[in-house]
C-alpha cells in the first residue's frame, strides 16, 4: 500500500474532478500514487514532492513554478528522456528521476513520424482568442488547423472558476472552464477543423511552419495565420525567488483547478490585480489558508468586487508592501515582507516575518510573441500593452500580410477581450478569402463596436492609450 | 568634434581583439564602434570552433598561432573560454581518407599534431551509432570558445583596459583627404577625428565602408545555418564534423548543443530553413542519435563573409596608409580573431606583420590571380 501525503482536492464548491483509473508511477525509486490523465508533476506534487530538479550551476533545490511548459524548472527525466513533467502525462510503471545538473540525453534516438499540412489556414493557440477565431471558421471550407501545446485546449479558460459578467453573447455568468468545455464540443464537430494538442509551434521557416509533438513533427504550410499564442507570467526579484514553494499564480490556479491539488496549505498572494485577488478567493475555495495579498501600490490594483470577496473573509491586503526574501531548505517555510514608501525604498524596520509554505507571484503577464518576431511582424515596446508587442490594424492584421493576432499576445488583457479579438481576426480572414461579403463586414463591424465598447470602462485607460500607439493603417 | 586615436569599426570578435592587442601595448584612445552590440554579426553567431586543420600553409600557421594565443587569452581574460577538446572529422568514402591521409602529413609538416585514427580509435574517442566512417581525421589541438562568454569576457576586460566601446553606434562613412583617413561619420552626422589609424572590421559590411574610400573588395555575403539546443550534461568532447556532408555538432561546455550544415541559399536570403534544419539533424543523429532528444531553442542565419580563395583580407587599404582593413575571413573570423588581433597591433605600430604568412592576405592577390588554395572547408 502507497502511503504519502495527498494534496489532491476531493470536494470543491464548484469543480468536480473526474479523475482517471489509479496507476502507480515511480519517482526516485519509490511508487506514488497517480491517475490516468493527470499531469505528471502534478501527480507527484500531490503526493509531497517539492524538488524536481537541482540547478545546474549553483546546485539550488527547483519545483514546479509555471504549469505551462514555458519554465522548464520542474523538468525530470521519464525512463530515461528529459521532460517537463507539467505537460507530460502520467502513464502507469513510468520511472522518473530527478534531474540533478544539466539533464543527460536520451542514448536513443526517437521515431518521429512527418507531416505535412496545406491548409487554408493555420491558428497557433487554443485559448479563448484562438478558440473564437476557429469558431468564426467553423463550418466554411477554409481547412484550418489548431495546435496548441497543452494536454487540454482552452488556454488559462480551462482553470477558471469565477463568473464572468457582462452580456451573454460575452459568456456572463459562466465560468471559464465551462466555456472552455463547450467550446471544446462545438468545435470538435467542425468538419474544417483539425485540433492538434499537446504539440508546439517552434519554428517559422521558408518551408512552413514547424510545429512539434511528442512523436509527430508537422510542417504546416497556411495561407493565413492566426497567432493567439498568449502571455507568460513574470517573476519577481527577491531573496531565493527560485526556492520550491515559489509559483506562479497561473501555475497554481492549473495546480488546483485543472488538477484538482493544492498548492500549498498556507499560502502568500504577491500583486492585487485581479489575478491575485481571484486566485485568493479560489485557494480558499479549495480549502486553503491565505494568509496575506501583498501589493507595492498605494491602491488595489483589480476590482472592487473581487477585493471586497476576499475581505469578507478576513484576508488582509496590505498595499504599500513587499516581499524581500523567502526561507526554507527544500521548500518555503517563511516569508519576510516590509512597508515601502512612495519611491518604492523599503522602510527599514518593518521587515515582518510570515510563516507560509506558498508563495504565488501575481505581478503580470508579458506577450508571447517570439513566434511574431520570426514571421518578420513589426513591433513596438508600449509597457501600457505590456510590453513589446506587434503592431496591428484595428482588423488585427499584422505589419505581414495575412499574418492576424488576437489575445494577450496583442496586449495583456482578458479572456473577454481575446475572444472578441479573435472573432474579428476570424472574419477578417474570410473578408480575405471570400471577399467583401456583407455579412461578413457587418459582423466585423459588430465585434470592432463591441470591443470598443468594452474598452469604454476606466479600468482599461492603459489598453486604450497603448493600442493607439501600436495601430498601423 | 570628438577625437579618437584609434577607431575600430565594428564590435566582433577581430575589433575586439585587435583593440585587446593595442591596449596591450599602452595604446590609449581607442574606440570600438558597434552599429548593434557586440557580437550581433558574425561572431555571435558562429559555432565557436577553433583549429589549425587547414590545408593552406597560411591557414595552418596563423591558426597554429592563433591557438597559442587562445590559450595565453584563457590565462589573461576572465570568463574567456577556450576548450582544447579537439575536432574530428569523420571520413566515409576512401578518397576522403586518401585526401585526409596526406592533409594530415601536410600539418604536421608545419608543426600542427593531427593524425589519422582508425574507425575502432574512433570509436574509442567517440562512441557513434553507425559503422559507415571508415576513418578519421583528428586534431588535438584544436578547440571550442563559447562566442556568448568571448563577447561578455572582452567586453569587461576591454572596459578595464580603458578602450571606449560605442554600441548602436552606426559608422556610417570615413571622411579622408591626401591618403589618409581623418574622420569617420557615425550615425546621421556626427563626426568623430581619428587621428591615428582606422581599422575596418566590419565582416560583411567592411564591402561598403571600402567602396566608399574607392576601394572594391572582393567580398560575398554567404548566409549559413546553425541550431542550439537546451543545455545538457556533456556527451560530446570534440568538435565532429561529417566530411562528406558538411555537417557538424559541437558541444559547448554551458551543456548546449550546437549543429550545423552546408545548405547554400543566395546572398541575400535569410530566411530560416526547414530543409537545413532536416539534413543537420538527419545526418548527425545517425551517428549521435542522444541529438534526437534534445529541445531545440534557436534556429539562426549568420554570414560567413567569402572571398574568392576563401582566405581573408588582412591589408592597409591600397591608398590610405592608416586605414587597415581585416575581412573575408570566409567563416574562419573568429578563430582567427586572436593572431589576426596581435597582427594587426603589429602593422599599426611597427608598420608590419610579424609573421611572413599574414603579408599574403593583401588584397592586391585578387588583382594579380595569385590565389590561395585551401581545401579543408565545412559547414
Amino acid at each position: 500500500m502507497i502511503v504519502n501525503p495527498d494534496l489532491r482536492i476531493y470536494t470543491h464548491p464548484i469543480l468536480e474532478f473526474k479523475r482517471g483509473g489509479e496507476v502507480t508511477v515511480f519517482f526516485e525509486g519509490k511508487p506514488f500514487r497517480a491517475f490516468e490523465g493527470e499531469a505528471l508533476a502534478a501527480a507527484i506534487y500531490a503526493s509531497g514532492v517539492n524538488v524536481f530538479r537541482i540547478s545546474p550551476v549553483r546546485g539550488r533545490p527547483r519545483g514546479v513554478f509555471c504549469m505551462v511548459g514555458k519554465c522548464g524548472s520542474c523538468m525530470v527525466r521519464v525512463d530515461g528522456v528529459p521532460m517537463r513533467s507539467c505537460v507530460t502525462s502520467v502513464r502507469h510503471d513510468m520511472k522518473v528521476e530527478r534531474v540533478s545538473g544539466l539533464p543527460d540525453l536520451s542514448r536513443y534516438g526517437r521515431d518521429v513520424a512527418r507531416e505535412e499540412l496545406d491548409v487554408d489556414v493555420l491558428i497557433i493557440g487554443g485559448g479563448p482568442a484562438g478558440m473564437a477565431s476557429a469558431e468564426v471558421l467553423c463550418g466554411t471550407d477554409l481547412e484550418t488547423v489548431l495546435i496548441d501545446d497543452q494536454i487540454r485546449l482552452g488556454g488559462q479558460l480551462i482553470k477558471q472558476t469565477h463568473i464572468f459578467f457582462g452580456s451573454r453573447e460575452l459568456f456572463a455568468g459562466r465560468r471559464g472552464f465551462e466555456i472552455a468545455d463547450d467550446y471544446n464540443k462545438r468545435l470538435s464537430k467542425c468538419s474544417n477543423l483539425k485540433i492538434i494538442t499537446g504539440t508546439t509551434v517552434v519554428g517559422v521557416f521558408k518551408e512552413g511552419v514547424l510545429a512539434v509533438g511528442d512523436n509527430v513533427l508537422y510542417l504546416v504550410r497556411p495561407k493565413y495565420v492566426v497567432v493567439a499564442a498568449g502571455a507568460f507570467e513574470n517573476h519577481l526579484v527577491f531573496d531565493n525567488n527560485d526556492l520550491p514553494g515559489v509559483m506562479g499564480a497561473g501555475g497554481a490556479q492549473t495546480l488546483m483547478n485543472v488538477w484538482g491539488v493544492k498548492p500549498g496549505s498556507e499560502v502568500l498572494v504577491i500583486g492585487s490585480g485581479n489575478v491575485g485577488l481571484i486566485i485568493s478567493y479560489q485557494l480558499l475555495q479549495a480549502g486553503v489558508n491565505v494568509k496575506a495579498v501583498v501589493e507595492a501600490l498605494p491602491r488595489i490594483g483589480g476590482w472592487f468586487v473581487h477585493a471586497a470577496k476576499i475581505r469578507r473573509y478576513g484576508i488582509p491586503i496590505l498595499t504599500r508592501h513587499t516581499i524581500l526574501s523567502v526561507k526554507g531548505s527544500e521548500r518555503v517555510e517563511e516569508a519576510v515582507i516590509a512597508s515601502v514608501d512612495e519611491n518604492w525604498n523599503v522602510v527599514p524596520g518593518t521587515e515582518k516575518a510570515i510563516k507560509t509554505d506558498t508563495v504565488l507571484l501575481a505581478v503580470g503577464l508579458t506577450p508571447n510573441t517570439e513566434l511574431l518576431r520570426q514571421f518578420g511582424v513589426a513591433m513596438k515596446y508600449i509597457p501600457d500593452l505590456g510590453g513589446l508587442v506587434p503592431l496591428r490594424t484595428r482588423y488585427m492584421e499584422t505589419s505581414v500580410e495575412n499574418v492576424f493576432i488576437a489575445g494577450d499576445i496583442a496586449a495583456i488583457e482578458e479572456a473577454t477581450t481575446a475572444f472578441i479579438e479573435g472573432w474579428i481576426a476570424g472574419y477578417s480572414i474570410l473578408i480575405k478569402a471570400y471577399g467583401e461579403r456583407e455579412d461578413f463586414i457587418e459582423s466585423r463591424e459588430k465585434y470592432l463596436r463591441m470591443l470598443q465598447e468594452y474598452r469604454s470602462a476606466p479600468v482599461s485607460e492603459k489598453v486604450r492609450r497603448g493600442w493607439q500607439l501600436s495601430l498601423i493603417s | 568634434m570628438e577625437q579618437v586615436n584609434v577607431a575600430i569599426v565594428g564590435g566582433g570578435s577581430t575589433g575586439l581583439m585587435a583593440a585587446y592587442y593595442l591596449a596591450k601595448e599602452g595604446v590609449r584612445g581607442i574606440h570600438v564602434f558597434e552599429s548593434k552590440y557586440l557580437g550581433f554579426g558574425s561572431t555571435g553567431r558562429c559555432a565557436g570552433g577553433v583549429r589549425s586543420s587547414f590545408a593552406s600553409n597560411v591557414h595552418v600557421t596563423l591558426m597554429r598561432e592563433s591557438i597559442r594565443n587562445w590559450l595565453r587569452l584563457k590565462e589573461e581574460v576572465e570568463g574567456l573560454e577556450f576548450i582544447q577538446d579537439g575536432y574530428l572529422w569523420l571520413l566515409t568514402t576512401e578518397e576522403l581518407v586518401e585526401l585526409h591521409r596526406r592533409l594530415a602529413a601536410y600539418q604536421n609538416s608545419l608543426g600542427v599534431p593531427t593524425r589519422m585514427l582508425s574507425a575502432e580509435e574512433v570509436g574509442e574517442l567517440v562512441p557513434l551509432a553507425r559503422s559507415d566512417v571508415l576513418a578519421a581525421l583528428y586534431d588535438p589541438t584544436a578547440g571550442k570558445a563559447s562566442p556568448i562568454k568571448f563577447v561578455w569576457a572582452m567586453r569587461k576586460k576591454l572596459m578595464e583596459l580603458g578602450v571606449n566601446i560605442h554600441e548602436y553606434t552606426f559608422v556610417r562613412g570615413i571622411r579622408a583627404s591626401g591618403g589618409k583617413a581623418r574622420s569617420l561619420v557615425v550615425d546621421e552626422s556626427n563626426e568623430v577625428r581619428v587621428d591615428d589609424h582606422v581599422l575596418i572590421a566590419a565582416g560583411v559590411w567592411s564591402k561598403e565602408l571600402s567602396r566608399d574610400l574607392g576601394v572594391e573588395i572582393p567580398i560575398k555575403k554567404d548566409p549559413h545555418h546553425l541550431l542550439v539546443t537546451d543545455k545538457y550534461s556533456p556527451f560530446l568532447r570534440p568538435l565532429v564534423i561529417h566530411k562528406e556532408s558538411g555537417s557538424y555538432v559541437v558541444q559547448h561546455e554551458t551543456g548546449s548543443i550546437l549543429v550545423g550544415a552546408e545548405f547554400p541559399v543566395p546572398e541575400d536570403d535569410t530566411s530560416l530553413r526547414y530543409g537545413y534544419l532536416r539534413k543537420a539533424v538527419t545526418i548527425m543523429s545517425r551517428y549521435f542519435p542522444q541529438i534526437l532528444s534534445a529541445e531545440l531553442l534557436r534556429v539562426w542565419v549568420g554570414y560567413y563573409e567569402v572571398t574568392p580563395d576563401h582566405h581573408p583580407i588582412v591589408d592597409v587599404l591600397p591608398g590610405y596608409e592608416n586605414v587597415l582593413i581585416a575581412t573575408g575571413f570566409s567563416g574562419h573570423g573568429y578563430m582567427m580573431a586572436p593572431i589576426v588581433g596581435e597582427e594587426i597591433t603589429s602593422m599599426m605600430l611597427d608598420g608590419r606583420p610579424k609573421l611572413a604568412e599574414t603579408n599574403e592576405l593583401r588584397l592586391e592577390r585578387f588583382d594579380e590571380g595569385k590565389l590561395l588554395k585551401e581545401s579543408a572547408i565545412f559547414g
